[in-house]
């Protein structure tokens, strides 16, 4: 058997892109991969992404994204969750609120798309994946922002089922919600933002089903998590706006080594 | 219209010795009402402190209030009341919600969606407020609430110096039997983690500032909130319906501001604006023979501070505002008028109205 690798994605694996990813055409995979390339070469932080191919001799296994800078191409919205205190000490009272305030505070940061895998990728294939990426930004990291994030999907599955959706996002935009791509990001995620409140709003407004789902993520990342936490990635209150699911973050250079 | 009872029915200041019978009043009166709370003390106060404010020379608004009695001449019984405080919120402020529409557009979507807010404010803060109406439900069919609440307005127009410019009454929202609002179960139980009933209580006795700063600060997205409460918002107890058309019928405005606790509805409108302020007549009396039961339904008021009296009663009013309004000595003695002195009148329905 031969060896596990990871190297850039090159021309030469568009069609095996396209059998891995599905949802897409070969135009598309030509201009993710074009990009992708651009990306690589770029000596400053670009809003362009680079693709990490894991491959076992010719045979793709998985890839991942790794954006230098993310959001400034369309506004990358998110939720802070936060807390006021109501406080009297006359009426001895002391009540805490969360609040979800609307902003685009990752703008500008490093993003770490989700990985795509084939079923037959080893167990090792997302560490691979995760290491080369953070090897890319240790290597070089002016090159990159000097925080680093990671959107996990939050609970549910697509907008019908996630409750952080059906308690908040759809009554502000009622159409159907594409779902999320991690080499083709939909546009609408970024428009739907500009539907949102503006106005901070008290999470204790929201049904409990939603207010549960606030920060949680998708049981489907647990793995992905658990490297991105080895790695120094953590929740620190970003959430993203459709579905309520944590946004992890590190500094660059608090990064630390995953374990293969 | 349902003429006026033979019997006759007098608004004057309250009293001091008026309190067991506001005492009662406030006890049969709906929960909501929030200024007529059922506590003999508190009465006793509100009573003290609006004696000060009839006897005091006033030539600004501040923290007067004016508490009114609705009496039967014939058994002595109070029938109703009604108040006026003259600086909404004197001291501190009076909050308020104020409805609002935001507007969510993305041009990409092609989507521009209203969204309904509610935005804590402090806009009536030192306006004049109508408080306390209570009725006895004996009445309700009949012309009497209408002198009940307008007669403050004949007062204010004699005493404009004494009130603000802009004049606010605040209407109870629904709540079920037990008095629980879908309002504030959706909204300040969330935040104090008490009951509608519980809420009232404790601002009761206190400037209802001091609840309302604990309150959510931040504007309320309408859509977010459960659909009973949504309906709930602008909506009248039923209780309310009585002095609330009363007070659209003279012109307060109703859809920008309601109330914090329960969202009903809470009208406002520049007092020169309200009907009974442009039509009433200011006329000298003299006096003849008995009331003339073939004239116009009118208010008629004194224009005293202390010895405000008013009351309906037909007449027949001069074409011309030099001549004089003749009263049968009945009225001229109700309303403590001499001959000579002058009345404000204002007919019970606008011209054009059946009457």
């Amino acid at each position: 058997m031969s060896k596990l690798q990871v190297r850039a994605i090159a021309p030469q694996d568009t069609a095996a892109f396209l059998a891995l990813h599905g949802n897409c055409n070969e135009a598309q995979v030509s201009g993710l991969l074009a990009a992708s390339q651009r990306a690589f070469a770029c000596a400053s932080p670009t809003a362009e992404m680079r693709v990490f191919a894991l491959l076992r001799g010719n045979q793709l296994l998985g890839a991942a994204g790794l954006i230098a800078s993310t959001g400034l191409e369309l506004p990358r919205y998110s939720f802070r969750s936060g807390q006021v205190v109501h406080a009297s000490a006359e009426m001895g009272m002391f009540k805490r609120a969360c609040t979800l305030v609307l902003g685009n505070d990752l703008t500008g940061a490093a993003e770490l798309r989700l990985p795509q895998l084939a079923a037959d990728a080893p167990p090792e294939a997302l560490a691979l994946l995760l290491q080369a990426q953070l090897n890319e930004v240790l290597a070089q990291p002016q090159r990159f922002a000097t925080t680093l994030i990671c959107e996990l999907p939050g609970q549910g599955d697509g907008d019908q089922a996630s409750p952080f959706w059906q308690g908040l996002g759809r009554h502000f935009y009622s159409g159907p919600l594409p779902p999320d791509d991690a080499f083709f990001p939909p546009a609408l995620r970024s428009h739907i933002g500009r539907l949102l409140p503006k106005h901070p709003l008290y999470s204790s407004f929201l049904p409990e089903t939603a207010q549960a789902a606030l920060g949680q993520a998708n049981a489907s990342c647990t793995p992905w998590a658990a490297l991105l936490h080895q790695a120094g990635l953590r929740a620190r209150g970003q959430l993203s706006i459709v579905d309520g699911g944590p946004v992890l973050e590190a500094a660059v250079d608090e990064l630390r080594p995953v374990e293969t | 219209m349902i003429a006026p009872t033979p019997e006759r029915l007098l608004f004057r200041p309250g009293r001091l010795s008026d309190l067991p019978q506001i005492e009662r009043i406030a006890a049969a009166s709906a929960i909501g009402i929030g200024s007529l709370p059922p506590d003999r003390e508190r009465l006793y106060d509100k009573l003290r402190m609006s004696s000060h404010a009839f006897g005091a020379e006033v030539d600004v608004s501040g923290e007067e209030i004016y508490f009114f009695v609705l009496e039967d001449l014939q058994t002595g019984q109070l029938m109703g009341t009604s108040g006026i405080a003259a600086s909404a919120g004197f001291g501190d402020r009076f909050y308020s919600y104020r409805n609002e529409l935001i507007v969510h557009a993305s041009a990409e979507l092609g989507v521009a969606n209203k969204i309904h807010t509610l935005h804590l404010c402090h806009d009536l803060t030192g306006a004049s407020l109508l408080t306390s109406f209570y009725i006895d439900p004996a009445l309700e069919a009949g012309p009497w609430p209408q002198l009940l609440s307008r007669a403050r307005l004949l007062f204010m127009a004699e005493h404009p110096q004494r009130f603000a410019a802009r004049l606010a009454a605040e209407s109870p929202g629904p709540c079920d039997a037990a008095g629980h609002s879908p309002f504030w179960a959706a909204v300040g139980e969330r935040f104090f983690g008490i009951d509608y009933p519980q809420a009232e209580r404790l601002a009761g006795g206190r400037s209802k500032s001091f609840i309302a700063e604990l309150m959510p600060q931040y504007p309320i997205y309408v859509p977010l909130l459960p659909p009973d409460a949504q309906l709930a918002i602008g909506q009248l107890h039923e209780s309310a319906e009585l002095p609330f058309k009363i007070l659209l019928d003279e012109g307060f405005e109703a859809d920008t501001y309601v109330d914090l606790f329960d969202a009903g509805p809470t009208v406002e409108a520049p007092l020169a604006q309200l009907r009974s302020l442009r039509h009433n007549r200011r006329l000298r009396v003299s006096r003849g023979a008995d009331e003339n039961t073939s004239g116009q339904s009118c208010l008629i008021a004194n224009t005293q501070t202390q010895a405000f009296r008013a009351t309906l009663a037909r007449l027949s009013l001069p074409p011309d505002d030099g001549q004089d309004l003749v009263l049968p000595l009945e009225l001229l003695e109700l309303l403590e008028l001499s001959v000579g002195d002058e009345v404000r009148v204002v007919p019970l329905h606008p011209e054009g109205s059946p009457s």
